[in-house]
């Protein structure tokens, strides 16, 4: 028979490590199912805009989406549960379990009604703040001017009294530079050492605990039941080989870039355990008022808090 | 520009009016400025705001360019071409505006359809019905500029020369 | 597309039809998907604000007034309005990220006073669409901005890169005027019998406000306060409260600036929506693949892989916009030249050099495109694109000074580190 060809696309681009991964996640997809799977990944939101990745595929425009659920949180706030729980976990491998221990069939639930199948998730490692002044606890975060993505992210830091402002992420560097704001939120330590944002901020929250943004791999579900079982099963594998590769590749960019950053004068702030569940306890508040958005947020919601109370990630 | 029924004339003077919304950018923006650095209090609404405006600017400035069938042309084989000619040229503009007007209008209308239906938000802090409004909006005046191609081919067709005048004369910056 | 159809349709519709085509009917959607995407990027917004700002300015007659000013201290040297509109051009430059609003900025005040002036019409094209176009070199740069997130590179880091071939490839543009000046008187007029002296009345109505709006302008960015596109509302209500301040504010003329911005603004965006458009689907229809195994495919030395990768930044640049040259080669052509030794930074240089060039060259010449969008009727594409060939030759000449040294964009980021 002919091999399926399947358009996905990323908003990641081809030399990133997500970007990577994904690269390689079409080429296991093809050898896993000997070739009657050819999937082609479109890098850099080359084909539509981030945030219409997800629709894109729903309507058959592409066939996948390798985005993730932050870009459609509009759609459905639960969306947000499936994209990033700020400051929830603290390791990839937390979060992973979740969605093996029922959040995957609970994300389907979810996805199917968009038209969308979720194939499976992976995770890099969490992301760091970048600071021009010192960063070393919960309570440096009051009065705390940074640039942040909108949505959850800057409901969370507001109730900390930190002032989040949301800017174009190219006016981060002069608006650091000047003092207008002291810090931004981009991506994980290695990223903003490549980014440039150590040429000027001196202070990053390492490792990481706000922000972790959950990559999803998800597909057409006509065009995901049109794929017959070993085909299925060769996607899933496809992820389960790249997930645990992204977090031992992202581990290690980020203690290279830790030990470069060190040594350049950068003070890598690591926050106690208290501190750190103080955080949690404060976007807990957040997740919560997310969840009376809509019944699907409310069923995320619960069944993270359960997952979490379960492992003792809260108390 | 007496041959354009007047209808259209007004019709299209609507469409200018969406110019003042760059009036009303630039006073969101004055405030967003303002409230952030004299008062302390950056808004959550004013950039979502002006990003908003400035869409719908957007698609009214496209509308009232094919109104006004200035729209960007490469016209060196077009002048040299005898009138017959320019008459086929003109068959293939119309053709090519219907394709890429309408095939935006009928194929972008069901899911537009669907986050008006939903009124689907943007998924940001002030959270603005962005796509709910905009998505439908893109296929309202690509319908318009289809009808448009359509008017201004049969100007062509007439011997009605495009609605420029104003322009020239506006301007007067040849003394 | 010669046939006079107009580009946002010949370029949408060949979109909708390859669509239809190669993957079937519900992949037409992609355009609609397209113009939303674009119509909703902020960045898009300065465009309008700064064509808005010109406008106005143009319908004041400051600008006027500042070319009759620099006329008298400048109007006795050979090509001196030319040159300062050059000057003005690098100034707005580093004020602005775009070449838009800047392009039409200088066709609106520029053009028409080296009109009257009676400049070599060419000469004077050629200058404001080069000068123009300098607006992406000199940082700040969207363009460098965009490649910087593209190709995970310090922006800071491109910014201090370009900042010397920037105004370095501006200091050619002033040799090549004062050259051809010199060479031949008749390009520009000979200098009034008698040049008035320049008064304290010619600073304050003719220099002063101007010097206001780029201060605030350049405080704005540069001072971190805010962003571009709020720099260019601002500097739009900053424009407002001149012209009332001259007198010269009525209804009439805001109304007639807030129509003609709106169709300047109509031209320029759906020419940009029809030609993504077609990026779009060229990108799904697996052009990337193409271009990668035609690269990689080959076996030379790696300087002529370079020379390679800048031939097809300016082949692409004859019929697509830098985004999309951007978002189609820079993922797939960084790792390469990484791999072969050489530094992103320098890239990143190079690639904006040769936009420069894909700005002015034809049949997709965005600066040309811009600026006939606010020119007089007489003053075809045609026109504007013949003018434009010697200064692509400078930027050629240029970019091949750049790949042989490349310490003209290095030394600047080493010695600040
Ligand atoms: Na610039
Ligand atoms: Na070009």
């Amino acid at each position: 028979a002919d091999p399926t060809p399947l358009q996905f696309q990323t908003h990641h681009n081809a030399s990133s490590l997500q970007g990577k991964a994904l690269l390689r996640f079409a080429d296991l997809v093809k050898e896993y199912s000997d070739g009657t799977v050819q999937i082609e990944m479109h890098t850099s939101s080359s084909v539509v805009n981030s945030n219409e990745a997800f629709e894109a595929s729903s309507m058959g425009i592409i066939d996948g989406d390798a985005t993730g659920a932050g870009y459609i949180t509009g759609k459905n706030p639960a969306f947000q549960f499936y994209g990033d729980i700020m400051g929830g976990y603290s390791t990839p491998e937390q979060l992973l379990g979740w969605y093996k221990d029922g959040g995957l069939d609970l994300a389907n639930e979810l996805y199917h009604k968009f038209n969308m199948h979720l194939v499976g998730v992976f995770i890099a490692t969490p992301e760091s703040l970048s600071s021009t002044t010192p960063l070393a606890g919960i309570n440096d975060l009051k009065g705390w001017k940074f640039r942040s993505p909108p949505g959850m992210e800057s409901e969370i830091f507001q109730k900390l009294g930190a002032g989040p402002v949301v800017m174009p992420f190219g006016e981060v560097f002069t608006a650091m530079s000047t003092g207008t704001v002291s810090g931004a939120d981009a991506s994980t330590l290695a990223v903003n050492k490549k980014l440039g944002l150590y040429d000027i901020a001196k202070y990053a929250t390492y490792p990481g605990f706000h922000s972790m943004p959950i990559e999803h791999i998800a597909i057409n579900l006509e065009k995901w039941n049109a794929l017959n079982d070993t085909q299925q099963k060769a996607m899933q594998d496809a992820i389960a080989t790249i997930a645990p590769e992204v977090i031992a590749e992202s581990n290690k960019l980020d203690q290279e870039a830790a030990k470069e950053l060190t040594e350049a004068g950068v003070t890598l702030e690591d926050w106690s355990n208290e501190d750190r569940l103080a955080f949690r306890k404060a976007a807990q508040d957040v997740w919560a008022d997310w969840a009376t958005r809509s019944p699907e947020a409310k069923a995320a919601y619960d069944a993270h808090i359960a997952y979490m109370k379960k492992n003792g990630i809260l108390d | 520009m007496q041959a354009t029924p007047k209808r259209v004339r007004s019709f299209q003077f609507v469409v200018a009016l969406f110019s003042l919304l760059l009036l009303i950018i630039v006073g969101v923006t004055f405030y967003e400025v303002i409230a952030r650095y004299i008062f302390r209090t950056p808004t959550i609404w004013a950039n979502e705001l002006a990003l908003w405006l400035s869409a719908i600017l957007f698609l009214a400035a496209g509308l009232y360019a094919m109104q006004r069938d200035q729209h960007l042309r490469i016209t060196v084989l077009y002048d040299a071409s005898p009138a017959w000619l320019q008459r086929i040229f003109d068959l293939i503009t119309l053709a090519c505006c219907l394709t890429f007007c309408l095939g935006i209008a009928w194929f972008g209308a069901p899911s537009s359809w669907q986050s008006l239906m939903n009124w689907e938000p943007f998924g940001t802090a002030w959270n603005p019905p962005i796509p709910a409004t905009v998505k439908p909006l893109i296929v309202l005046t690509t319908g318009l500029m289809a009808l448009y191609g359509i008017i201004n081919c049969v100007k062509r067709f007439r011997g009605i020369p495009a609605d420029t005048a104003e322009s020239v004369t506006e301007d007067n910056r040849v003394d | 597309m010669a046939l006079g159809v107009p580009l946002a349709f010949a370029a949408g519709s060949l979109a909708v039809l390859v669509s239809y085509l190669k993957f079937g009917p519900a992949v037409i959607a992609l355009a609609h998907k397209t113009v939303y995407g674009l119509a909703t990027e902020y960045s898009l917004l300065s465009v309008p604000l700064f064509i808005l700002m010109a406008t106005l300015l143009e319908r004041s007659r400051l600008a006027q007034d500042l070319y009759d000013a620099l006329f008298k201290v400048f109007g006795n040297l050979k090509g001196g309005v030319a040159t300062v509109t050059l000057i003005i051009s690098v100034f707005m430059a580093a004020i602005s990220g775009i070449i838009g609003g800047e392009i039409v900025l200088l066709g609106l005040i520029a053009l028409p006073q080296m009109m009257r002036l009676q400049y070599d019409r060419k000469l004077s094209i050629g200058i404001i669409c080069a000068g123009g176009s300098l607006g992406t070199m000199v940082p700040p740069s969207i363009v460098l901005i965009i490649y910087g997130l593209t190709a995970d590179v310090s922006v800071q880091k491109l910014f201090l890169a370009s900042f010397v071939p920037g105004f370095a490839l501006a200091f050619a543009y002033f040799a090549y005027i004062y050259i051809r000046c010199t060479l031949n008187p008749a390009l520009t007029p000979k200098a009034p019998e008698k040049t008035e002296p320049f008064t304290k009345q010619d600073f304050l109505r003719g220099v002063l406000p101007l010097l206001v709006l780029i201060g605030i302008v350049f405080g704005c960015i540069y001072g971190g306060v805010t962003s571009i596109t709020e720099a260019a509302g601002i500097a739009v209500g900053v424009s407002i409260l001149i012209i009332a301040l001259r007198s010269e504010l009525n209804i009439t003329m805001l109304w007639q600036a807030l129509t003609r911005t709106l169709q300047s603004c109509g031209i320029i965006l759906w020419v940009t929506f029809g030609a993504a458009s077609l990026i779009a689907i060229y990108n799904l229809s697996g052009g990337q693949r193409f271009v990668t195994g035609m690269i990689t495919g080959l076996d030379i030395a790696p300087v002529v892989t370079i020379m390679l990768m800048m031939a097809i930044f300016i082949v692409l640049g004859l019929f697509m916009d830098w985004i999309g040259i951007l978002l189609l080669t820079i993922p797939i052509f960084v790792p390469i030249v990484t791999q072969l030794g050489y530094d992103p930074v320098w890239f990143g240089v190079l690639f904006s050099l040769t936009m420069q060039v894909a700005f002015l060259s034809p049949p997709f010449g965005p600066a040309a495109f811009y600026l006939k969008s606010v020119a007089p009727p007489e003053i075809t594409l045609q026109t504007i694109f013949a003018s434009l060939w010697p200064f692509m030759l400078i930027q050629i000449a240029f970019l091949a000074l750049m790949l042989t040294f490349p310490s003209i964009a290095l030394w600047l980021p080493e010695i600040l580190n």
